[in-house]
């Protein structure tokens, strides 16, 4: 069972490794989209409150964080539940979901591989961070990576019961947008709104791994959060796909 | 687990679906947004037939008869609403990997299913990795597989570079390179040419015959049924019209004539009393019963028809009449 997860996942990353070497402007694209929101969250934090808090880490981190966390399910299998083509996924020998677990992983790959060339070195510059930050960093940015393919991926499969999948994507973007802090870094955030916003999937998945490299957050704390999250979305996504699969074949696949 | 039985088996095999269905109107818009309504629509009803290991079986029947409805509850994408199938033992809809790695579903709309920028040769690895084929395998499979569809002139071709012949080529070896035992092929000859379209089941005979392969076919080009398939399922409007030898079909052909005439005026198959009449440049072709020529002949003749001929029916106007037979 794990041999065949295994064969499943490296077939499926190798073949997105391949797709996605001959498509170099969608990944550029790709990776300005994750950028420019924390960009553009920099620039007006850097002119609303320069002397509060390490505005340049925090944000540089949640670049790497948006990178790294890069999820795109909500268009890809939410349009091949639409199309049918879904139902080529459901006959390879293997749990389908892990196709998609293996895509999102070789698209960070390839996104972070495009965007170090350019962060690392911006990292450099900025200075400020100890290697135990660095290290700090590493297991919250995994657990939010997961935290937001899992909400992607359950958003996606509300396509087995809607037609606009779309919409409610839209939706979790905007709160990821304004809660995940990129709008709203919880250092600028007064107690007890904070409270609530660190404890949101959107914060887990974006804002918490940047306050922890940059010192402001409590990795203790935000990992409990973390590991809550990924249990409820990970029994979610389960479900979801559980009942959706069982819909898909109602309605004729 | 599979059951101890090899072949295929289709035993009061149905399937309904639930469609959403409106009445037109502003009100039915509001109605449909808070409640929607649907009706049940059976796509196929009370399936019986055997398949044995190794036939090759022509699915037959005209649009939205329920062929690919069987096809995707024997290939397990979707499960039956009652009844059951069994193919190799297993039960398809479980969809268990050592099922699915016996089996291909080859659509002729979709042969290869994979993203335009990847090489023939990278859908192979792919296909290679996730059926847990062995590399002496592969290469063996290759090298046969290059033997009869050409595939090292395409191998590191793109995708969106093959002509569709190619794409068909690829699309066939990149199924056979983990040696399906049972092969379910929708329309696999929609949009090739007359030679691609031979040479394709040129490739199918000869698969069939070095692997034992189970075959089942659906196709509205008869010469893919001709000469694939010893024996056919007809199917209609869901349900299962005729089960048997491909020779069977021919004994129904030659129980029926077609005359032609060439028309000098408009005239409709009801005027001459005749079901089955198709008319293309002023040229009609009508199915008749022997006994019944020399009277469709004379008002022929009545009506200024000119150059009239009695042919043996194609295999496609004996199918079109029997389904033409089942409409109410």
């Amino acid at each position: 069972m794990i041999r065949r997860t295994a064969a499943v996942i490296v077939a499926r990353f190798r073949r997105r490794y391949y797709e996605w070497s001959d498509s170099r402007w969608f990944l550029g694209s790709l990776v300005a989209n994750e950028t420019v929101l924390p960009l553009l969250g920099f620039f007006v934090w850097q002119s609303l409150r320069p002397s509060e808090g390490d505005v340049d880490l925090y944000f540089y981190f949640l670049i790497w964080t948006s990178i790294a966390t890069a999820s795109y399910e909500h268009h890809s299998v939410s349009n091949r539940i639409y199309d049918g083509s879904l139902a080529q996924d459901l006959l390879v020998p293997g749990y389908p979901p892990t196709l998609y677990f293996a895509d999102n992983l070789a698209l960070r790959g390839w996104l972070l591989a495009l965007s170090a060339p350019f962060l690392i070195p911006l990292g450099i510059l900025i200075g400020g961070f100890t290697f135990k930050q660095l290290i700090l960093f590493l297991p919250a940015v995994t657990f939010a990576a997961v935290i937001r393919f899992l909400l992607g991926w359950c958003v996606a499969l509300l396509a087995f019961w809607t037609g606009r999948a779309a919409s409610i994507a839209g939706l979790v973007n905007a709160l990821n947008f304004t809660l995940g802090g990129v709008a709203l870094p919880l250092m600028f955030v007064e107690s007890p709104w904070s409270d609530v916003l660190v404890a949101l999937p959107f914060y887990c998945s974006l804002g918490l791994p940047a306050s922890i490299a940059d010192g402001s957050g409590s990795l203790a704390q935000g990992l409990q959060f973390q590991l809550l999250w990924t249990i409820a979305l990970g029994a979610a996504a389960f479900l979801l796909w559980k009942i959706g699969v069982r819909r898909f074949d109602a309605v004729g696949g | 687990m599979p059951v101890e039985s090899s072949g295929i088996t289709a035993d009061r095999l149905c399937r309904e679906f639930d469609v959403p269905v409106r009445g037109s109107g502003v009100g039915e818009g509001l109605r449909f947004l808070l409640n929607r309504s649907y009706r049940r629509v059976t796509a196929v009803t009370d399936l019986n037939f055997s398949i044995s290991r190794g036939e090759v079986v022509g699915l037959i029947g005209p649009n939205g008869a329920g062929k690919t409805t069987t096809m995707k509850l024997l290939t397990g994408v979707l499960s039956p609403s009652a009844g059951y199938v069994t193919v190799d033992g297993y039960t398809p809809s479980r969809r268990e990997p050592n099922h699915l790695k016996n089996i291909a579903f080859i659509r002729g709309g979709q042969p290869l299913g994979s993203p335009p920028e990847l090489t023939v040769l990278d859908v192979l690895h792919y296909n290679r990795i996730l059926y847990g084929v062995a590399r002496s395998d592969f290469d063996r499979a290759y090298d046969q597989l290059d033997s009869w569809l050409g595939l090292r002139r395409i191998a590191d071709r793109q995708v969106r570079a093959l002509s569709l012949g190619e794409r068909m080529r690829a699309g066939l070896a990149t199924q056979l390179v983990y040696s399906p035992k049972y092969l379910f092929l929708d329309e696999p000859t929609t949009g090739l040419d007359l030679v691609v379209a031979a040479s394709f089941r040129e490739h199918m005979r000869r698969y069939v015959q070095e692997h034992d392969a189970t075959v089942i076919l659906t196709s509205h080009h008869m010469a893919d049924v001709q000469q694939l398939c010893s024996r056919v399922l007809v199917i209609d409007d869901g349900e299962l019209r005729y089960d048997g030898a491909l020779s069977g079909l021919n004994q129904l052909r030659s129980a029926v004539k077609v005359i032609r005439a060439e028309l000098s005026e408009p005239l409709t198959g009801r005027a001459l009393g005749l079901r089955s009449f198709w008319v293309e440049q002023s040229v009609a072709r009508m199915l008749v019963e022997p006994t019944d020529i020399p009277r469709v002949t004379d008002l022929l003749l009545d009506y200024g028809a000119t150059d009239v001929s009695i042919e043996d029916p194609p295999l496609e106007i004996v199918l079109a009449d029997l389904f033409r037979k089942s409409e109410p």
